[in-house]
């Protein structure tokens, strides 16, 4: 029994192969099942910019334009700025410290918003998933229009200057001195005030269902 | 206790990474230094004197006023620099370090003015006024919600934050009065006015007199009628004919600090001081203090001022 | 080539070729590999808690790069945790199975060319990682933030192709440690060995399933279900395995004693087999993963605790009589002080998992104490605890100082458990001022002090490291040969 091939073979193998199929096709199949789990991708997503983006071309249209190469915000330009966005927040190791997850419990429904459903997960801009492990800073999740953006470039230029108590780091070569956001800054404003509208854009009976 | 106002920016002390002082809205030290060159008096002194005497949190005068609950100040203070200050500046002049990135500006309650009140146009706002600013925050601004905070230390925010806003005033006037009449104004006239105003048992809310009217299309046809056509409310001259804040006259509106304005864009569905019938009700009604949105409560009657709240909530819903 | 002559049962006891052995005219064991594993392993070590204590002064407000996009505090932890999984702990381990696979099977390593070839492709993985992390191409995968040359997601280059050069270094070497393994097919296996062949085995499997299905097949939580197992197999299937590994050959070996019982090796072994790549997505319970594949990682993952307590027996039980090896040793300290924490963290572990805790205990200190204490606590004790025993050895020079060896034990020892109990008391406090909604600063403030004992207890892990290095340096300068003590020459020795 105690030799090569069994290692190789039963515990190698033999026994990955049986976690692979209880932990990760079980769950794949039953959550297939679920309603509204259509996959969306970065077309779709971005294809009616969110009211912050429109804002913020119109807040910045010189800067959007240098950035975006149009001064409208077209869906194009939103695509653009989500994917970058994303990087940016993968990148610079974001989710470290925010979570990207609520749960039906600790009374986070309360603090955060509706506790997640896995169907808001299943699009292009969660390959993969930022959910996340440690929460220093809040869930953002659920950050979809509970703040401005001029709100988050103050907060990105200097969290301190809002929270002094925050011990979120500075991002401000994302933006100029006076505020007005690079590309960079654009794309991870962007995709912050995007977090939630996947859930906001869940059919009206899926919400329903799990917020009772 | 010795409460920051007034103090040299050079010296004020943020916590801002780089230490530095943002711009302030009404950089009132500066203002102060301009009076004492110009008419080349000792002012900066005597009004820290005046002021701390009127009131100062450890003076028997103020403490005999009644105007602020003392009890709330420590714990309201500490909350304000935990959460206020960054933005609202650690006077209360909207000047803190993050004010400069923010548009609209943060409050700056030193002018002793509150846009969002249940009280008549030019009166002060009641604590429940700050108290629901404060737990809702205002859509569309920078100023977030803080209903994590238990009520009773909002309570303690509102306090602080009333004191804050009749000392600056009290500081504020003096200024302008001395500067006018080119003499150190009577701090005690000064101190009467702003405690006047101030006075709990003169302020009371503007409420609905009447149910609300059903919301149905016959209200929001008299509402459209009374927002076009009524020269009364004269609505549409701002707000225009769609209600998308470009009437004929809404050019060069400028609010109390110093800002350019434009009138509300209804179809947008964001209103700073919340979107519930209730809410706008009290906008009409009241008016919005510091901008050229008066009080329409007494002009017309509440059941018209429901019909108009129907009526935008209207465009609302077919913007959407 | 069965010049083994086994004087103690060999399931008990490993089976040992003398060091100085030879094959075909060369060296049974490549030395100067070793050594070239343990420089760079102790060089990324010392990075990898440098870039750990810089990354704690964030949180206190004196971190000293704020400014630059490059050396942002995101990217300093990407470095803590990838350089202490791949640049400290991979080199480490290969070192040691450089040593212990020849003696054990009795035949070399695949190729010193292929050695060496391996070396350089672990440490240029090492390297472009650390540029991929510079350049902002990490990937969101907790523990796998290595690139993989392409945008996560989609199929755009960013020519930072660390996750393939993995798979490439895997695959190398099986190769190169599989060609003993493969030729001693026909012997009975020593524990150790179960170990380190199927966790090669799992390394390549974990790590190609984590990089690739997350990224491009499966989105939010069936990813989920799959990160959490990466994060959970490369920990329990690579890192564990090899640890145990070093045990089994070790602690018989250093103590001159066989292995207490057999069954319970083999029970071990199996049950870690079986249930430890069941428990992976543990890591996101109470989330949008269906709830019974969380019931059955929890499940799995108490059972699990039930395994380590049979194995944490075996080691006290064979250490009974010989006690006096905790005074006298330095290796078997370093390797029963982290047992202990082993066992301490696999208590943990069964409390957290379930919803009860983790309720209150997700997200917050409490997890970061129980990676520390896992990783520095066990793994980094294990390997210190080797190198110690096998430093003198491999460069034939006597330790520089004794002192150094006991600061180091000392400081990593004390700091471990100072930082594990900080952070665990602030873990729960942040929990349950969560639960009880109280705004966010207030539960930031409640953290500072515990974030100040934190960098306190980690300033002590690198001033302990400092020493070890020192030490290390000036044990291979130094001219005092090391004798093989009497007592410690492998009792099979020809």
């Amino acid at each position: 029994m105690e030799r090569f091939y069994t290692f190789i073979f039963a515990a190698g193998l033999g026994c990955f192969a049986l976690a692979f199929v209880l932990s990760l096709v079980f769950p794949v199949i039953s959550l297939g099942k679920y309603e509204a789990m259509e996959f969306r991708d970065l077309e779709d997503l971005a294809a009616v910019p969110k009211a912050e983006f429109v804002e913020l071309a119109a807040r910045y249209p010189e800067a959007f334009e240098s950035a975006f190469g149009t001064r409208t915000a077209t869906p194009a330009a939103y695509a653009e700025a989500l994917q970058l966005g994303r990087d940016i927040y993968v990148g610079q190791g974001c989710w470290h410290c925010h979570s990207q997850f609520v749960r039906p419990t600790s009374n986070e429904a309360q603090r955060f918003g509706p506790v997640s459903v896995a169907q808001e997960y299943n699009n292009a801009l969660n390959l993969p998933h930022i959910w996340g492990t440690r929460r220093v800073g809040p869930d953002l999740i659920r950050t979809h229009g509970k703040h401005t953006n001029d709100w988050h470039i103050a907060h990105f230029m200097n969290p301190k200057n809002i929270v002094p108590s925050s011990v979120m780091p500075s991002y401000k070569y994302y933006f100029e001195e006076d505020g007005t956001p690079r590309k960079n800054g654009f794309s991870l404003v962007a995709y912050i005030q995007w977090l939630g509208t996947a859930y906001e854009d869940l059919p009206e009976s899926v919400k329903q269902e799990n917020e009772q | 206790m010795v409460v920051p106002f007034f103090r040299d920016p050079d010296t004020e002390v943020l916590f801002g990474q780089d230490g530095t002082r943002a711009e302030t809205d009404i950089p009132f030290a500066e203002d102060v230094a301009l009076v004492e060159e110009e008419l080349g008096l000792e002012f900066a002194e005597p009004l820290a004197e005046a002021s701390e005497h009127w009131f100062g949190l450890d003076s028997s005068e103020f403490r005999q006023s009644g105007l602020v609950d003392h009890a709330r100040i420590a714990s309201g203070r500490r909350l304000y620099e935990a959460n206020c200050q960054g933005c609202h500046g650690a006077d209360g002049d909207g000047g803190g370090a993050a004010a400069r990135f923010l548009s609209p500006r943060p409050r700056n309650f030193r002018k002793g003015v509150f846009k969002f009140t249940s009280t008549a146009t030019f009166e002060k706002p009641l604590r429940s006024d700050l108290l629901r600013v404060i737990t809702t925050g205002l859509a569309g601004s920078a100023m977030p919600s803080f209903f994590l905070i238990p009520e009773e230390h909002r309570l303690d925010l509102v306090e602080y934050v009333r004191y804050m806003s009749m000392r600056g005033e009290f500081e504020t006037l003096m200024l302008d009065v001395t500067y006018d009449e080119e003499e150190f104004a009577d701090a005690t006239e000064m101190a009467e006015i702003v405690r006047e105003r101030w006075l709990p048992s003169e302020l009371r809310a503007l409420l609905p007199t009447t149910p609300e009217t059903p919301d149905d299309d016959a209200s929001v046809a008299r509402g459209r009628e009374l927002f076009l056509e009524d020269a009364l409310t004269s609505c549409a001259k701002c707000h225009g004919a769609t209600g998308k804040g470009d009437g004929p006259s809404a050019t060069g509106f400028e609010d109390d600090w110093g800002y350019d304005i434009v009138p509300r864009d209804f179809t947008g569905g964001v209103f700073r001081a919340g979107e519930s019938a209730e809410d706008l009700w009290r906008s009409i009604a009241t008016g919005i203090n510091g901008t050229p949105m008066g009080q329409f409560s007494g002009s017309i009657g509440s059941d018209q001022i429901w019909d108009l709240v129907h009526f935008v909530q209207s465009l609302t819903v077919e913007a959407k | 080539m069965t010049a083994l002559t086994p004087a103690l049962t060999p399931t008990l006891m490993p089976t040992l070729m003398p060091t100085d052995a030879e094959r075909d005219g060369k060296p049974l064991v490549s030395y100067w590999l070793i050594k070239a594993h343990i420089v760079a392993a102790a060089l990324f070590l010392l990075l990898s808690m440098t870039a750990g204590f810089l990354y704690s002064l964030q949180f206190l407000g004196y971190y000293p790069f704020g400014d630059s996009e490059v050396l942002s505090a995101g990217h300093i932890r990407f470095i803590h945790t990838n350089m202490t999984a791949y640049g400290w702990l991979v080199n480490g381990f290969v070192a040691m199975m450089y040593y212990v696979v020849p003696r054990l099977t009795g035949f070399r390593v695949c190729g010193e060319g292929l050695g060496k070839l391996i070396f350089w492709v672990w440490q240029l993985i090492v390297v472009a990682a650390l540029g991929g992390f510079f350049m902002n191409c990490a990937q969101a995968i907790e523990w796998g933030e290595t690139p993989t040359g392409f945008r996560p997601g989609t199929f755009e280059p960013n020519w930072i192709p660390v996750d393939l050069l993995v798979v490439v270094g895997a695959v190398l070497l099986v190769v190169q440690f599989f060609t003993p393994l493969y030729k001693a097919r026909g012997q009975k296996y020593y524990v150790t060995l179960w170990y380190f062949t199927a966790g090669l085995v799992w390394l390549a499997l974990t790590y190609l399933m984590g990089n690739i299905i997350p990224e491009w097949i499966l989105p939010g939580a069936a990813g989920a279900a799959t990160t959490g197992m990466f994060i959970h197999d490369l920990v329990g299937l690579f890192v564990t395995p090899m640890g145990w590994g070093l045990m089994y050959f070790f602690v018989p070996l250093i103590l001159q004693k066989p292995i207490w019982s057999h069954s319970l090796s083999v029970i071990g072994f199996w049950a870690l087999a079986f249930f430890y790549p069941l428990n992976g997505v543990h890591h996101f319970l109470i989330s949008p993963i269906p709830d019974y594949v969380e019931y059955g990682a929890i499940i799995t993952t108490i059972a699990i605790e039930v395994v380590v307590t049979t194995v944490v027996v075996n080691f006290f039980a064979t250490l009974r009589g010989k006690w006096s090896a905790l005074r006298t040793n330095w290796a078997i300290r370093w390797y029963y002080a982290g047992a202990i924490m082993y066992f301490i963290t696999c208590l943990q572990c069964a409390f957290q998992v379930t919803w009860m805790f983790q309720k209150i205990i997700h997200f917050t200190d409490w997890v970061v104490g129980h990676a520390h204490m896992i990783m520095f606590g066990v793994f980094t004790f294990w390997l210190f605890g080797t190198i110690d025993w096998l430093w003198p050895r491999i460069t034939r020079r006597k330790w520089h100082s004794e002192k150094l060896r006991a600061w180091h034990f000392w400081l990593s020892t004390i700091g471990i458990v100072i930082m594990f109990t900080d952070l665990m008391i602030a873990g729960l406090i942040h929990g349950f001022m969560q639960k009880g909604l109280n705004p966010w600063n207030d539960i930031l403030d409640m953290s500072v002090p515990f974030w100040w004992i934190r960098s306190f207890s980690g300033a002590m892990f690198v001033t302990g490291l400092l020493c070890f290095l020192y030490n290390l340096v000036m044990t291979a300068r130094s001219n005092e040969l090391y004798v093989e003590e009497e007592h410690l020459v492998p009792a099979t020795a020809e």
